[in-house]
């Protein structure tokens, strides 16, 4: 059962690295909107969609 | 020190020197407040002007610019000034009542309410007592940051909070579970580990605790430290100490290396409980859509045109704010018009349903006001502004609603109240019990004063109603039914009577010219045409579609405006317009046609047409339904109120009404004040009565009765005191504004029965050792969590609906 000095320190590192990208997550904004992302893909008009963005831009 | 620079305060009776204005100003709001031994007992310097002054005061000065003031500040008359003031750092009721304390003991502050739903502080001071940079300054001197309310602002500041709340929510949970797998193999293991690995899952909890404490607690230790600071304890101090006690026994323990460690529950308590503030939050935020949401109901820039020199003119972008009455502004399609202004172009298409709750589009043709806040959904329209932004409908909805969510409802005062002591009592019990088993000599004394703690903490009594209200305003909003008072919600669901007016109210302000009768060789453009002239003046319903009908304008004199009928003198003859009883007695009549059977069952409107004592036409009006009345009337029955209509019209107008919407108890020929005194009546026998009425006829009655909604078409009607607007046409929204009331106040009463029922089940058995720690933080937090949960469902009934 030694292998539990081993195995619980890298437990808890992988806490820390999971809180890590959680942070980075809320700070890329991938939390501010929960809900509008599910009724978005269900619009019709996507001029304000990514694509048209970028093709746009493509053009541009 | 600055070199040149004499500026000094007096600290401890010796003047010490400042290196600049700044410093001197907090250093002396510090001693001014008491808190001198601040200098006494602070272990590192204080921040020096760097970074202290730009933030804390030369940013405040900014506020106290007139023409920046002008975008926040309402002058409410020649001295007394009021305006919003978003507040950060607002964890309980017990800091609303801080501030309200600190800021009523400042000179020249004549009124301080703060809303713990919205953290928006409502202030009124003496523009030459005091400076709105000094009451921010105030309340930064007691750890709150307070800005200018402007509606971008409260956005950003409830997006920068919900990131900091969903983080530290994230790392109690991520950590917690760590720590809670640990905490299980020891509770299985019950003292048979062997002890080097007890050691080891120890330390590791201890650890994992750290962050916990130091991160996701934090909220909770300041607060408390400022109730402390204040005299004052809220909820926070009881959960702080909680923790608090917790955490340095398990540290001692684990120090010791005996004795039981409390490590899962620290970690599982303060991760529920920001469970159910994070969820306090998100209802928050999610309640504030339509008319509530400050961003995105206009835009922030608007396209102006401006004239050049060569004679030409070009599109220039100008913030919203800059534009003024007159100025001609481009709205494209798809985009929401910045402020109240009429129509240049012959028509376009517009979507009104932030205004009006309505979906369908709507064509507004040339000369018609397009009002802020709607968007255009047809062409591309040039509008000439009418009014500005600030004095828009939309922002007069808005302030009328946000003076609605700022007030505090009767039921969240006694919340509040109730709260209040209970913490106290709280406290003492903590105190007692503890003292009481270490008195009696048993091991688990700080075990059962820590459980005794958590359990009972009032969390769930004061985070329960204030929920509810935000939600439900925000809900009610929505709906086209625009609360502007607090205590909307609340009155409309103990309605008992609900009191309709009958004209433009159930019934569609606009009548109908279904026929004329006409006499004694009048021709009908004669007698349409000397109607109108006599009607010019006159408001009723009759009038205004008579004025519409005239194809020649003549010239009355001598015109006297009465209930109903208007007389009036035309080429030296004398003239009378009006119901049948008025004409009668009005202009003496030697004859009265008789009745054509066939129309008067119709339940039209009459109105005779008399010159010098002759009747020379009748006119018959019909009346049309309005929309969804049949639907509303139906509704309230069902649900068990007594429905009735107080109307001033004739009897005749009113019994076809009646009838076709199944309404028993009506009365016909009143003036506005027997409506008035029959609304007393009423209440006299007990009844809480709603008033729906027409606003521009029926304001006494609306302010007799408990609760009052007012109904009409255009845009006068915010200059209505009712404690509701009807922003649509349908009266349909009407039940559903019933219906939330109802559901909101049951939701509140299903908290505070469970908060009760759980803080008198919990308290005996934690003084009596029955809960262990853990079980505390599961009671206690789940108690908040069933409570906060329980409201947001007023969120999802909108979403349905």
């Amino acid at each position: 059962m030694d292998i539990l000095f081993f195995l619980i320190p890298i437990a808890v590192l992988l806490a820390c690295v999971i809180v890590g990208v959680f942070f980075w997550a809320v700070r890329s904004g991938q939390f501010e909107d929960l809900e509008g992302p599910a009724y978005r893909i269900l619009r019709d008009d996507d001029s304000n969609s990514l694509n048209r963005r970028i093709e746009q831009e493509r053009q541009d | 020190m600055p070199s040149g620079v004499e500026i000094t305060t007096t600290i401890f009776d010796q003047p010490r020197p400042m290196c600049c204005a700044g410093c001197r100003a907090v250093a002396e709001t510090i001693i001014a407040s008491g808190h001198s031994d601040f200098y006494r007992h602070r272990t590192e310097l204080s921040r020096t002007a760097n970074t202290l002054v730009p933030e804390f005061l030369v940013d405040n000065r900014v506020f106290d610019n007139p023409s920046l003031q002008r975008r926040f500040v309402d002058e409410l008359d020649d001295s007394i000034v009021e305006t919003m003031l978003s507040i950060d750092g607002i964890t309980c009721s017990a800091c609303g009542w801080l501030i309200e304390q600190q800021l009523s003991k400042m000179p020249g502050v004549s009124f301080a309410s703060l809303n713990f739903a919205t953290h928006l502080l409502h202030v009124k001071w003496h523009k030459y007592q005091s400076k709105l940079s000094t009451i921010i300054d105030q309340l930064a001197s007691i750890g709150f940051d307070a800005v200018p309310f402007q509606a971008n602002e409260q956005a950003a500041r409830l997006q920068k909070q919900y990131a900091v709340s969903l983080r530290r929510l994230v790392v109690a949970g991520i950590f917690g579970m760590q720590a809670m797998m640990l905490a299980v193999a020891m509770y299985l293991a019950d003292g048979a580990m062997d002890a080097r690995y007890e050691t080891l899952f120890r330390w590791t909890s201890l650890a994992l605790c750290i962050p916990i404490l130091l991160y996701s607690a934090a909220p909770f230790f300041r607060a408390a430290a400022n109730q402390i600071a204040a005299r004052y304890p809220g909820m926070d101090t009881p959960v702080s100490v909680g923790i608090g006690l917790a955490f340095s026994a398990s540290v001692w323990h684990t120090w010791q290396g005996s004795g039981d460690v409390y490590f899962d529950s620290v970690a599982m308590f303060t991760f529920l409980l920001l469970l159910a503030r994070h969820i306090e939050l998100v209802t928050r935020r999610k309640s504030q859509t339509g008319l509530l949401n400050p961003t995105g109901s206009v835009p922030e820039v608007a396209s102006r045109r401006e004239d050049t020199d060569a004679g030409g003119s070009s599109w220039q972008s100008v913030p919203v704010f800059e534009l003024c009455v007159g100025d001609h502004v481009r709205v494209l399609r798809g985009q929401a018009v910045p402020c109240d202004g009429v129509l240049i172009n012959a028509s376009t298409c517009v979507d009104e349903a932030l205004l009006t709750g309505e979906s369908n589009p709507v064509v507004r043709s040339g000369g018609e006001t397009l009002l802020a806040g709607s968007v255009i959904v047809g062409e591309t329209a040039q509008i000439k502004v009418s009014a500005e932004l600030k004095d828009s409908y939309l922002s007069q909805l808005q302030r009328l609603l946000a003076r609605a969510q700022n007030e505090k409802p009767p039921a969240v005062q006694l919340a509040d109240r109730v709260a209040g002591k209970f913490v106290f009592a709280v406290l003492l019990i903590g105190a007692a019990v503890a003292l009481y088993w270490l008195h009696s000599g048993s091991n688990d004394w700080l075990a059962i004063c820590i459980a005794t703690l958590i359990v009972t903490c009032p969390c769930a009594l004061s985070l329960a109603t204030p929920t509810v209200m935000a939600a439900a305003n925000g809900a009610l909003s929505n709906s086209g039914v625009l609360p502007t008072r607090s205590r909307t919600v609340e009155t409309l669901a103990r309605a008992t009577h609900v009191v309709f007016d009958k004209t433009g109210t159930l019934t569609s302000n606009e009548l109908q010219l279904e026929h004329i009768e006409l006499f004694n060789n009048c021709s009908r453009d004669e007698a349409l045409n000397v109607a109108a002239a006599l009607e010019q003046h006159a408001l009723h319903p009759v009038a205004r579609t008579l004025q519409s009908l005239a194809c020649k304008q003549i010239a009355a004199t001598n015109i006297a405006v009465k209930n109903t009928g208007v007389r009036g003198e035309i080429h030296g003859e004398t003239w009378c317009v009006g119901s049948p009883d008025f004409v009668a007695s009005n202009a003496g009549l030697s004859w009265v046609p008789g009745s054509s059977n066939s129309l008067s069952e119709l339940g039209t409107t009459k109105v005779l047409l008399a010159r010098s004592g002759v009747v020379v036409a009748r006119f018959y009006f019909s009346q049309k339904l309005r929309q969804g009345s049949e639907a509303l009337i139906a509704a309230l029955v069902h649900s068990g109120k007594q429905v009735s209509i107080l109307s001033g019209d004739c009897a005749e107008a009113v019994a076809p009404v009646a009838a076709e919407l199944k309404i028993k108890s009506w009365q016909s020929n009143l003036a506005p004040r027997d409506k008035q005194s029959e609304i007393t009546l009423l209440q006299s026998h007990g009844a809480v009565v709603a008033m729906i009425g027409d606003g521009s006829n029926d304001s006494l009655s609306l302010a007799a009765a408990d609760v009052s909604i007012a109904v009409g078409s255009g845009t006068d009607i915010v200059r209505i005191s009712a404690d509701a607007i009807l922003t649509g046409d349908s009266l349909k929204n009407v039940i559903l504004a019933f219906s939330l009331s109802d559901q909101a106040r049951c939701i509140i009463r299903q908290n505070i029965a469970w908060a009760i029922a759980y803080n008198t089940l919990a308290l005996p058995l934690a003084a009596a050792g029955f809960v262990a720690p853990w079980m505390a933080a599961i009671g206690m937090s789940l108690s908040s969590l069933l409570v906060v949960v329980n409201s947001t469902r007023l969120l999802r009934v909108n979403r349905w609906s």
